[in-house]
């Protein structure tokens, strides 16, 4: 890894931060508005949510993948 | 002395346990004076953690591991005489043996349990238990056979044999199977200890509502079931781990030795289901001692909830316990019977596939438990399906064995036995899968008599096979022969006479998990006592045999077996380090008769494996 | 490579580690799984009216804050810039803790009004304080991780330590994604 890939990959977090937050904000305008019926959306934005954090954050694809 | 000093880290252990249980029944007396709930199960429960915790880092945990937390260098031990079998240490072959010494003694403690059950049930009426003592018998020889089939292949055998079979030098995280090895003795001590605090009688399934309203006794069962549930994940990421990256060069997924992809399989339900039973026993134990609300009808609770949450771990837990057990047998028989192991292949895949189903079966254990009748028919679907893959393995073993030269030794007639026995295991669970024959046999001795077919008649059988077959290489010394013999036939005799009379009791009627039957079952009952007291006698000739054979047996060769698979390619016992020269695996590990075919072969000296990766 | 004579060579120990960890974050999902489907078992959707789903909301980004500092720290530690390391680690303790205390406050409004021994009460209190005890014990893995890195023990070349308090971190922040809507939003 170079010092120079630093800068990018801090905003790639951010990146993913804001994604989270907007995806948070809209479950919570949702749950909060539709009375009923809106867990199969939540289930499907909860896994929307989940992935770039497992993706990005966590790295999932390490576990295969050889890094330079 | 020597005993004294050997036994230092174990001595240190069990101070710190205690001051570890002060510290904690102090806390818990601290929060109960808070509140007006009753102090006896918090004190026991943060006592009990606090105690393990002081265990774990007093016999090494400490040393070995926690000083590199805090930025000390860890403090390592070596030793080469009997006291390093006391030890925190990370060699596998010492904890392999840790793990099998312990849990043959533990299948002799609850092998005496199932004694006094026999003759409690010799004729009706009381006769030396009550019934809560009989109930409380009944849960302990229960407990720890279940903790006996889990453990004993895959922390004994798997231990000391999977990373020599692979040709590593140790597993993959080898001081958290030293820690998943040393967290076992206290739940030992807790099991023992149930009878003083009022038993258990809610049997080693500890349904609720029985589990949270009875004795303190339940909550030492449920504290012990959870730390061994721990031990039985840490085990499964070590193997998944170090067969996956460990393997020697060459050690391709296809040239695995069966015994390793059975471990694999195994390893792969321990590692996930187990997390299922923790939290049901979590929730028995927030329900007693907090006053939570899961069990009680009242504020919607409902104990469906834990029979669901039990049984999604404890259907696949008895594939944790027999796939490691046809990895065995098949691992005997094709060495035995000089043959390549017939549909390899087939093997692996019905190895997988048993896993797969193993999550989606269940149900089955609640057909009479007032689930919706919806799943009926799904769940006996499934449930049948998983006798597919299972015919697959019994098949392999046949085909092994057909038109092979076979070589009649004490561990190929227990894995042939193992044949057996789990034929008529497998055929009678097909009454217990179909929902119309199980409403009849629910509960009775029909239940009993076909679980220890499949469990003890399995894998029991296995775990003889494997006892008597890796003995020379784990001991250096080989076992009596003769002696081996007798006990086999002893045992395969008085084993199936017992358990085949009790098909026959459970269809009459008799009832499972109680101390007293109707006079017309007294004939029968008495039958079923003797048989059992003469299957318990042919365990004695077993652990004459082994001490024995471990203190004067004769000095066995590196191979006695002349069989091909890795751990017979080094020493016995193997080194240190396993293999003076690490092998790369060139072939199929069961190519018996076919020419020229090689599995391993030595590297070439001065570390020239390296370019073969 | 003369002295990799053991089976396994030493550059093999970080992909070692990781699907070790890997696996237990797997195995440990399945608790979470066990949790979410009990609370869909006993209570279905029902959520009583009392529970303060703004607190939920402000403690879910909370935490999703504190995931975005520990991604910047393991970042930092690999490129070597130990100042932004342990600057990042710190915060994210920082948040860990508000996050919990943001749990403690829903704890006390929890006991007024649906109690432990209530139906939701138990659904509510197991999720949220395994889900705690899974944050508590991350806090302590950041702290040990912190106080090595002040000893200097994490190069850019090798800081293990970091990367693997960090995956089990954002682990835990993971599981909050499942258990925040499960808790606060269906009905």
């Amino acid at each position: 890894m170079h010092r120079t890939e630093l800068p990018s990959k801090m905003r790639l977090g951010f990146i993913v931060f804001g994604v989270l937050i907007v995806i948070e904000i809209i479950e919570y305008v949702l749950g909060v508005n539709m009375k009923g019926g809106a867990w199969p959306l939540l289930a499907v934005l909860a896994v929307i949510g989940a992935w770039p954090i497992v993706q990005y954050f966590m790295h999932f694809t390490q576990l295969w993948r050889r890094e330079e | 002395m020597a005993a004294a000093s050997g036994l230092k880290p174990i001595l240190k252990g069990l101070s710190f346990a205690l001051v570890g249980l002060l510290i904690g029944a102090g806390l818990g007396l601290l929060f109960t004076s808070l509140t007006n709930r009753p102090s006896t199960e918090p004190v026991i429960v943060l006592g009990y953690v606090f105690a393990l915790l002081g265990w774990l880092l007093g016999v090494g945990l400490w040393d070995a591991w926690g000083r590199e937390w805090v930025g000390l260098p860890v403090q390592g031990e070596a030793g080469h005489d009997w006291r390093r079998f006391f030890r925190f240490t990370t060699d596998h072959k010492i904890i392999g043996v840790q793990y099998l010494v312990t849990f043959v003694v533990v299948m002799l403690l609850a092998g005496i349990a199932s004694v006094l059950m026999r003759v409690e049930l010799m004729a009706p009426g009381k006769n030396i238990l009550g019934p809560n003592e009989f109930n409380t018998t009944m849960s302990l020889h229960g407990i720890m056979m279940i903790a006996v089939a889990v453990a004993t292949i895959i922390g004994g055998f798997a231990n000391f044999l999977l990373p020599l079979m692979i040709g590593a030098d140790d597993v993959a995280f080898p001081r958290i199977n030293a820690l998943s090895y040393w967290i076992i003795p206290p739940v030992a001590v807790l099991l023992l200890l149930t009878p003083f605090f009022g038993g258990f009688d809610s049997g080693w399934t500890a349904y609720p509502p029985l589990s949270v309203i009875n004795a303190h006794g339940q909550l030492l069962f449920l504290l012990a079931f959870l730390t061994f549930g721990v031990s039985s994940i840490l085990g499964g990421l070590n193997f998944l781990t170090t067969i996956i990256k460990l393997r020697a060069p060459g050690m391709t997924w296809g040239r695995l030795p069966i015994f390793v992809w059975s471990i694999f399989a195994a390893a792969l339900i321990s590692l996930t289901a187990t997390q299922f039973v923790a939290y049901g026993l979590l929730m028995i134990i927030l329900d007693r001692v907090v006053g939570m609300s899961f069990f009680r009808a009242s504020e919607g609770g409902n104990p469906l909830l834990y029979e669901h949450i039990f049984w999604f771990y404890s259907h696949p837990a008895v594939y944790i316990m027999i796939l490691p057990a046809f990895g065995i047998a098949l691992e005997v028989l094709t060495h035995f019977s000089r043959k390549p192991l017939f549909a390899y292949k087939w093997v692996v895949g019905a190895f997988l596939g048993i896993v797969g189903l193993s999550f989606i079966v269940w149900a089955h254990h609640l057909y009479t438990s007032g689930m919706p009748n919806s799943l009926h028919i799904p769940f006996m679907v499934t449930t049948e399906l998983i006798s597919i893959p299972t015919g697959v393995v019994f098949l392999a073993a046949l085909g092994t064995i057909w038109m092979g030269r076979l070589w009649l030794t004490t561990p190929m007639l227990f894995a042939i036995a193992f044949v057996f026995n789990f034929l008529i295991g497998g055929v009678t669970g097909i009454f217990l899968a179909d929902v119309p024959t199980d409403i009849q046999l629910q509960d009775n001795y029909f239940v009993v008599a076909h679980f220890h077919y499949t469990i003890m008649g399995g894998e029991i059988f296995a775990i003889m096979a494997g006892l008597y077959y890796w003995f020379p290489k784990v001991t250096g010394r080989m076992y009596h022969e003769k002696l081996g013999k007798v006990h086999f036939w002893s045992m395969f005799l008085t084993y199936n006479v017992t358990f085949l009379a009790m098909f026959w009791a459970g269809i009459q009627g008799m009832n499972r998990r109680v101390a007293d039957y109707i006079p017309d079952l007294a004939g029968i009952n008495l039958f079923v006592s003797i048989a059992s007291f003469f299957l318990a006698a042919s365990f004695l000739i077993l652990v004459y045999n082994l001490v024995r054979s471990w203190a004067r047996g004769t000095v066995a060769s590196a191979s006695p077996w002349r069989a091909r698979t890795l751990e017979w390619q080094t020493s016995s016992p193997p080194p240190l380090e396993n293999f003076p020269h690490p092998p790369v695996v060139v072939g199929h590990p069961y190519d018996y008769g076919v020419p020229g075919s090689v599995h391993a072969a030595p590297a070439p000296v001065g570390g020239g494996s390296e370019d073969e990766r | 490579m003369v002295e990799a004579t053991a089976s396994h060579p030493v550059h093999d120990r970080l992909s070692i580690n990781r699907l070790g960890l890997w696996l237990f974050i797997i195995s440990d999902s399945f608790l979470f799984a066990a949790l979410l489907s009990s609370r869909f078992f006993l209570q279905g959707v029902h959520r009583p009216a009392e529970l303060n789903q703004p607190l939920g909301l402000v403690i879910s980004i909370i935490l999703v804050a504190s995931s975005l500092t520990a991604y910047r720290s393991e970042m930092a530690a690999a490129h070597g810039d130990q100042r932004g390391f342990r600057n990042n680690i710190l915060m994210t303790i920082g948040l860990g803790l508000l996050f919990i205390i943001g749990v403690g406050v829903e704890w006390r409004e929890a006991f007024t009004h649906f109690p432990p021994s209530t139906g939701f009460g138990t659904i509510f209190f197991t999720l949220t304080g395994v889900h705690a005890s899974h944050v508590l014990s991350g806090l302590i893995l950041l702290g040990i991780v912190l106080f090595l890195g002040r000893k200097g023990r994490f190069t850019s070349g090798s800081y293990w330590g970091v990367e693997g308090a960090v995956k089990y971190w954002h682990f835990v922040d993971v599981a909050w994604v499942f258990i925040y809507p499960t808790l606060y939003l269906v009905s």
